[in-house]
């Protein structure tokens, strides 16, 4: 069992005071706070290592191109990628991660005729990429429907699949409603009828143990900066058999294999999709994120994540005029929690839970269609990792009170 | 609930949640619908999704290329700064030249720089210059003026 108190102390960003209260931190989803670890290791490399990768024969230039390579069989050993089916490909996160596939692969053989499917539960980055390639191919895209409860309608899902699908692309766990997917079950059925299968792990990677080469999918893409790693970093797992038929993402350096004035002959994958000098100091602090997260266990990670979101339901729960959305029980479900409080704007709360040191999205959640679909503009949305404990939500839920009172004595 | 930040930079939440704004964005001005409208534009903020209707109907005066509002309508759904400053924003409207509201326009952004502004133009409207202390919220402030601006280049491009 994790201690989220004991953990914080491995996070130098909690020493901080926010007017002068201690930082409660509950937007992991949109990014994660980093342990001391990884803040020295991207310090360290940049005072010992630091030389562009795969260029140099001097010493520096092999140690980091020894450290992107370390960190690339690390990452898919972490995730379950077996590299005898997938390739690893380093971008700049899950959105460039989903553009490339959706330009390399998709752009390439869809035309009209063709049908993506999707879900409801999309953020923009699973959602626009697609829309886009089904504006310029002419291909159709579909929407799998989730229920009340915020989770997928199976049914529903597979109705939408038909002998026209070439492509299925859905998120594993939702970062609006926290609904976890079940990726393998769906992937093992559109395998049976050869579609090619995206997920957006975004969510999943960082909180629970994921197995790419058991789900079987096609691609699988996740963010470093949401797991304890630095920014600009993603990771995109491509199976062996799409990657070798699609084209380049980008062109430039790093991605050749030789260049004539007239021709030039690409890379094979991974480079072939890794033009430019990549993130490699990001990318190396990432592999000692990976560690620390190894250390603590994944199956712990996700325990934790689930007594947190169970503790988050069960307290927000008492408040009245408090709306929740999303799967009401803990089951399947990572610890983020969207949720209304009476007419308060979710602008006015956020901003409220500010000056309470409570750091919450507020907003949209680069998901507006979903938004929509659950009849609002805006949320509040509080998620929790391991660094945070039951004393956080107790805040959180404190505050909440609070701010019905103020809001109610100032707005009415 | 109030604690003290760094030095120098203390706020409070009741300077934006000021009695003024506070009473506008509990009983709008402006939002009442005026029937046929000559200009209609959607205002929305896609950081944090508030949304706006403004409708705008032209008088007939013979000043074609710098008509007067007759009637105008502002309908926002969104927080309390946005709400307050769509009605702040309304009597601006109502029988003033396109050109007039334009320059309260550009004297509305100003309120939120650190240049200043003419705020007696602005009228009431200038209590929202208290909203300068809190950035994340100055797009919330400025959406219904925006909106106004987009309707009038929007309508400047169709009739020239």
């Amino acid at each position: 069992m994790l201690d989220g108190r004991k953990i914080r102390e491995d996070f130098p960003i909690f020493q901080r005071k926010i007017r002068g209260r201690d930082l409660v931190f509950l937007d992991t989803a949109a990014s994660s706070q980093k342990p001391n670890c990884v803040i020295d290791a991207l310090s360290q490399f940049y005072r010992e290592s630091n030389a562009n990768v795969h260029r140099g024969l001097y010493v520096l230039s092999m140690e980091s191109t020894h450290k992107l390579e370390q960190t690339r069989t690390h990452v898919a050993d972490f995730a379950g990628a077996n590299p005898d089916e997938y390739y690893t490909v380093f971008v700049r996160g899950t959105t460039e991660a989903i553009n490339l596939v959706a330009s390399s692969h998709a752009l390439q053989n869809l035309g009209a005729g063709d049908e993506i499917v999707i879900t409801e539960l999309e953020h923009h980055a699973n959602l626009v990429p697609w829309q886009m390639v089904a504006k310029q191919t002419g291909a159709t895209l579909r929407y799998a429907r989730i229920d009340d409860d915020g989770r997928l309608d199976l049914d529903h899902f597979f109705d939408q699949v038909n002998d026209k699908t070439r492509l299925v692309s859905f998120v594993h766990a939702s970062n609006v409603l926290g609904t976890i997917n079940p990726a393998k079950e769906i992937v093992s059925r559109l395998n049976e009828r050869g579609i090619v299968t995206m997920i957006d792990g975004a969510q999943a990677v960082p909180t629970m143990p994921v197995d790419v080469s058991d789900i079987g999918c096609s691609a699988y893409a996740f963010s470093a900066h949401k797991m304890l790693g630095p920014t600009g970093v993603g990771v995109l797992f491509l199976k062996k058999e799409l990657a070798d038929t699609m084209v380049p993402y980008q062109f430039g350096g790093g991605m050749i294999f030789k260049v004539k004035y007239d021709t030039t002959r690409f890379a094979e994958p991974p480079e072939r999709f890794e033009a430019g000098t990549p993130a490699f100091a990001e990318i190396a602090a990432f592999s000692t994120a990976l560690s620390y997260l190894e250390e603590l266990g994944m199956d712990n990670v996700l325990q934790h994540e689930q007594k947190m979101a169970s503790y988050m339901l069960e307290t927000l729960r008492q408040i009245d005029g408090l709306k929740i959305y999303g799967p009401p029980d803990d089951q399947d479900r990572l610890a983020i929690v969207s949720f209304e409080l009476d007419n308060i704007h979710a602008h006015d709360l956020g901003m409220f839970l500010d000056f309470q040191g409570i750091c919450v999205r507020v907003g949209h959640h680069c998901a507006q269609p979903l938004m929509e679909k659950l009849g609002t503009t805006s949320t509040t949305r509080a998620s929790a990792y391991i660094y945070n404990c039951e004393e956080d939500i107790d805040l959180l839920a404190s505050a909440l009170k609070d701010a019905q009172s103020y809001f109610l004595r100032t707005l009415g | 609930m109030h604690r003290e930040g760094q030095p120098g930079t203390e706020v409070h939440l009741s300077q934006l949640y000021r009695d003024a704004i506070v009473h506008h964005a509990r009983n709008p001005a402006g939002s009442m619908p005026i029937g046929a409208a000559d200009i209609q534009q959607d205002g929305y903020n896609p950081k944090c999704g508030d949304e706006l209707l403004l409708r705008l109907r032209l008088g007939a005066d013979g000043k074609e290329d710098d008509p007067v509002i007759e009637a105008a309508q502002v309908e926002v759904h969104g927080c309390t700064i946005c709400r307050a400053s769509g009605s702040l924003l309304w009597p601006h409207l109502k029988g003033s030249r396109i050109s007039e509201i334009q320059a309260k326009i550009a004297n509305f952004h100003e309120l939120f720089k650190a240049t200043g502004s003419d705020t007696e133009a602005l009228g009431e409207a200038a209590i929202l210059q208290s909203v300068a202390a809190f950035p994340a919220r100055i797009d919330c402030a400025l959406l219904p003026w925006s909106t106004v601006e987009a309707a009038f280049r929007a309508w400047s491009k169709a009739t020239s």
